[in-house]
């Protein structure tokens, strides 16, 4: 498993100056946002870390490779789940250090801190959404499961800002977490995407099961 | 002794091709040369015993242990090199190493460097700028470094320019004659397996021509050429593959001495090598 954790931030080590890029792009092509900035970036440069980390994955044809060492396929599927929180961290890391530094030299009137609720925000999103993604990517592959990305980019996207409605904007919908939010709000969320987590491991592991290499 | 490798009526379905009852056995310290032209079942066989597809029918022993039941313990003990690398081309190779080491219970480093010099791979070096002999040899350094007791080679020469794969085979020769494991060696270049194989098996159509030591195939299998009017006089049933051309005929024949007194005197006899014999009994399967 550790093996499997250590290829997923090896392989992308190089793309590490693109998140740099990437974050610091956002900054300021998604400025507007406020308070949420945080969240957004960590969440879609997150995600794109998902993303490559399964193309890294094809363009070596690797599933030969890990399915002929005595690697159990739930580990090939864990890790892959794990690395997802890997990536959160490892980019509210890298967003709080542009941010300082931008917010150091002035530039692009970033005021904004991140916050460790913007982490756990952003891990709730990303775990979400890739709950969805990687049964998909288990059972077809990186290439075949293409099209299903681009609609789980758009969700990543959009997610933030659901997420956001819940626990800042008060819907009306969600009345009843009234008394509980912003903590109860978030740990619920939380809760279901654990739990969602949880499913989506144990059918990615049966898709994946019935792959051929 | 129990064979390293058995397989026993392994059978996969696929649209437009099946594996059919494939049955064979490697005893240990044996080389086997796994023949049969391009589309033959080689690959599909190798995966099957490696669990990267799933059998229909059948079943596949090594050690003496049972391939899905305990098939991370099998592959604890198992060392294998691809027709491609299937390796992480941005990683470098002692990155890459750094990743499948402490996979295996029973690595050695020395052994790992003991290899990579003799190979003279360059550690630092990313995997892309490998040229492909290197990257055969790179997985036969990864291979043998957690002490393999059985190889498993899907046409590891393929692609390898004459001098490559030569260097290739001495290597994989001195190699296994020092750790004493043993192979099983897919290939469709057959001089590759003249030199160094102990035992052949050879597959066409996804079913087993046969599966015999090289020393027994050399002495039942002679080579017969000679004038065509010499197939009239009861040669042909005899012969296993037969080429023809308007000059005469070359054939693979099984039962010398009898041949040899129909052709009084003649046809010429040869001793086959190893293509010979695949392609005559190819050929004669077809005819």
């Amino acid at each position: 498993m550790i093996s499997l954790l250590y290829k997923e931030l090896l392989v992308q080590k190089r793309v590490l100056g693109m998140a740099f890029l990437y974050i610091f792009v956002f900054s300021f092509a998604m400025k507007n946002l406020g308070e949420q900035l945080p969240l957004a970036i960590i969440t879609a440069v997150s995600y794109m870390f998902v993303l490559y980390g399964g193309a890294w994955d094809e363009k070596a044809s690797s599933d030969r490779l890990w399915n002929s060492l005595p690697v159990p396929k739930w580990k090939i599927v864990g890790a892959k789940y794990l690395s997802v929180l890997v990536y959160v961290a490892g980019v509210a890391v890298l967003t709080w250090a542009v941010f300082a530094v931008l917010s150091m030299v002035g530039m692009g009137g970033i005021s904004t801190p991140v916050r460790l609720e913007h982490a756990a925000g952003a891990a709730i999103s990303v775990v979400g959404v890739s709950s969805i993604y990687l049964p998909v990517y288990f059972a077809l592959g990186y290439m075949k499961s293409r099209m299903f990305n681009l609609l789980m980019m758009l969700a990543t996207f959009s997610l933030p800002w659901l997420l956001s409605d819940l626990l800042v904007n008060r819907p009306a919908w969600a009345a009843f977490l009234e008394k509980t939010r912003p903590v109860g709000a978030l740990g619920l969320v939380a809760a279901f995407v654990v739990l969602l987590a949880a499913l989506s491991f144990f059918v990615a592991l049966k898709l994946y099961a019935r792959r051929e290499f | 002794m129990k064979p390293i490798l058995e397989l026993s009526n392994v059978s996969k379905r696929y649209p437009g091709f099946s594996l059919d009852k494939v049955s064979f056995s490697l005893e240990p310290g044996y080389i086997m040369g796994f023949i049969g032209p391009n589309g033959a079942g080689k690959t599909t066989t190798i995966k099957l015993i490696m669990n990267l597809i799933r059998r229909d029918e059948g079943e596949i022993r090594v050690f003496g242990l049972d391939s899905l039941q305990h098939e991370q313990e099998i592959k604890q003990r198992i060392g294998f090199v691809y027709d491609e690398g299937h390796f992480y081309e941005n990683l470098t190779a002692a990155e890459m190493t750094r990743l499948i080491a402490p996979i295996y219970r029973h690595w050695d480093w020395d052994f790992y460097e003991k290899y990579t010099r003799l190979f003279d791979l360059p550690a630092r070096k990313k995997l892309s700028a490998f040229s492909r002999g290197m990257k055969m040899k790179y997985a036969l350094a990864v291979a043998l470094s957690h002490r393999a007791e059985l190889l498993i080679m899907d046409e590891p020469t393929s692609g390898l320019d004459p001098v490559v794969r030569s260097e290739f085979l001495d290597i994989l020769r001195d190699v296994i004659q020092d750790e004493r494991c043993s192979v099983l060696l897919s290939s469709h270049i057959t001089s590759d397996l003249d030199q160094i194989a102990d035992y052949v098996t050879l597959i066409d159509g996804g079913r087993i021509v046969f599966s015999k030591s090289k020393e027994e195939l050399l002495e039942e299998y002679v080579l017969i050429k000679g004038e065509r009017s010499l197939l009239d006089s009861g040669l042909r049933d005899h012969i296993v593959g037969l080429k023809e051309s308007q000059f005469g005929f070359e054939g693979l024949i099984t039962a010398k001495e009898e041949v040899q007194r129909l052709a009084e005197g003649r046809a010429v006899f040869a001793r086959p090598n190893l293509e010979e014999i695949m392609l005559h009994c190819i050929r004669g399967k077809a005819q």
